[in-house]
């Protein structure tokens, strides 16, 4: 074992997490090695230290189950049932796919197959940082300009073609209501704002169709982005994404997105934004940007 | 590592209540709600410093699972479903509130550091924590990116397993321990800075293989 492969290791070991076939291969290396024998005790240390400074909470507020039942019968609210949506896997898969490409797309263009985790992602600092002034409108800009100079091979090329124009049309389906639930107490900070511009993206386009809020697809692009190096991968993460888009779909705030306008046909581009780390590997966050005929853009997804 | 409270309710039992609530039973949601709240309220306040904010997150995070219940299918448990809810919800109203310049998470007056390291002293069931060692936390915790705070959060603050960690942030076992590790030597590093009376506010810590 290296060093590199140990420090891979070295917090799982610190944790007790590791393997008793692993971790003797650890101690083989530890014994030799003074360097990552003083990370692991340093690791040891921070655990320790993390572990005994949770704070305890106060005690739940009584009035949390008041309000949420408040929030869900109140008469602007969608209804006193569980909504029952037509899951529209289809199109959610269609986009989860092109997240994916995309994602893939740009992990193999900024990182090299022998990067390894602890390589940091120089070529994704070279993306506009978040910081930067939010546009009004956003343009999207042609793929060739993020994709010049990536190690794109042909079928990767090919599955992001694929991934550009949704694989079958968008099934017709009932608009979901428009309307959001109640949020007695929702602060301004939830309105949509504009946000920070994408610097790399891929832009395709969307047939006129009818979508419901379901439709718009996109998610927090974690998983992909951080592990989409091995292009195998996609497949599984999109049936992974499945299970996990349940609950970022259900992050947006219903009524809030963009269904109404995407229905008119359109432009969709997609970024993958830095994290503000930039030690962060894996927390890039993909940007869907809907841009209408009359070119308003509206940012689908800001994961 | 102890599994969370969330985890030790019996699965069956939230089943059943799941079952009840997709057929419209307002009050078996009030049930999931009330075996829930505390590990929900526990991720989401420990992240967002404003209690107003925070309140109104786990009352959302309710409503949408209330929403979605016809689209949890049971092949994980409502608990990591739910949380992962709450994970989503929480990290995007933290980047809501940065974008409106509302709140920084940075800023160390803010709050949020201070209650993620709270002052243990006379909590008997806590162990000490010396006041270089608080600082370090809360140092090393106003430097790290919402996504390794959240995870800081979930594993050493909410003990979450890892794996469970990796479903609600949607990312690899391998992906976890990296930001851990991470979260770790950036704490040792405030420490080490802390304590060779280096308060050098922009000291960085070097990636394990730099």
């Amino acid at each position: 074992m290296n060093c590199r492969r140990a420090r891979h290791i070295l917090m799982q070991e610190a944790a007790g997490a590791l393997d008793e076939k692993r971790s003797r291969a650890l101690r083989g290396h530890l014994e030799r090695c003074p360097a990552c024998a003083a990370e692991l005790e340093d690791l040891r240390e921070a655990g320790r230290i993390f572990g005994r400074a949770r704070a305890p909470l106060a005690d739940p507020s009584p009035a949390v189950w008041e309000s949420v039942r408040e929030r869900i019968q109140a008469p602007t609210g969608r209804k006193n049932v569980p909504a029952r949506r037509p899951l529209m896997w289809g199109v959610a898969a269609s986009f989860a796919a092109a997240a994916l490409a995309i994602a893939g797309y740009f992990t193999l263009g900024t990182f090299t197959p022998q990067g390894g985790l602890d390589s940091p992602p120089a070529a994704l600092q070279s993306i506009a940082p978040q910081e930067a002034p939010p546009p009004h409108v956003r343009e999207p800009q042609p793929p060739a300009q993020s994709a010049e100079g990536s190690p794109v091979t042909a079928a990767e090329k090919s599955s992001l073609a694929q991934a550009k124009v949704p694989a079958a049309p968008l099934p017709v389906a009932r608009r979901s209501s428009a309307t959001p639930p109640s949020r007695p107490h929702r602060p301004a900070a939830s309105r949509p704002a504009p946000e920070a511009p994408p610097a790399a993206v891929v832009a395709w386009s969307l047939p006129a169709a009818p979508v419901t809020e379901e439709g718009r697809g996109g998610y927090a692009d974690t998983e992909a982005a951080g592990t989409t190096r091995d292009f195998h991968l996609r497949s599984r993460a999109v049936s992974d994404h499945e299970k996990r888009s349940e609950g970022l779909l259900l992050a947006e705030p219903p009524g809030e997105g963009p269904a109404a306008a995407w229905a008119g046909g359109g432009e969709m581009s997609a970024a993958v934004a830095p994290a503000p780390d930039e030690l962060e590997e894996s927390a890039r966050a993909l940007e869907m940007v809907y841009t209408s005929p009359d070119g308003r853009a509206r940012t689908i997804l800001d994961y | 590592m102890s599994p969370s409270a969330g985890t030790r309710q019996p699965e069956e039992a939230d089943a059943a209540l799941v079952q009840k609530a997709r057929s419209g039973d307002l009050e078996s949601f009030g049930e999931l709600v009330r075996r829930h709240e505390r590990t929900v309220q526990g991720i989401v306040t420990r992240m967002i410093p404003s209690p107003d904010d925070a309140e109104d997150v786990v009352q959302e995070v309710f409503v949408s699972a209330w929403q979605g219940l016809q689209r949890f299918r049971g092949d994980a448990r409502f608990s990591t479903w739910l949380h992962t809810i709450a994970v989503n919800a929480t990290l995007k109203r933290i980047r809501q509130m940065r974008r409106h310049g509302q709140v920084s998470l940075d800023d160390p007056e803010s709050g949020t550091a201070e209650r993620l390291a709270a002052d243990t002293a006379g909590q008997p069931f806590e162990q000490a924590v010396s006041a270089e060692e608080k600082a370090a936390v809360r140092r090393a915790l106003q430097n790290l990116s919402d996504n390794h705070r959240m995870t800081v959060v979930l594993y050493y603050f909410e003990e979450h397993p890892c794996e469970e960690i990796a479903r609600m942030m949607g990312c690899s076992v391998g992906t976890v321990w990296s930001r851990l590790h991470y979260a770790c030597k950036k704490l040792k590093q405030e420490l080490r800075d802390i304590r060779g009376g280096d308060g050098a506010a922009g000291a960085r810590v070097e990636r394990p293989d730099a």
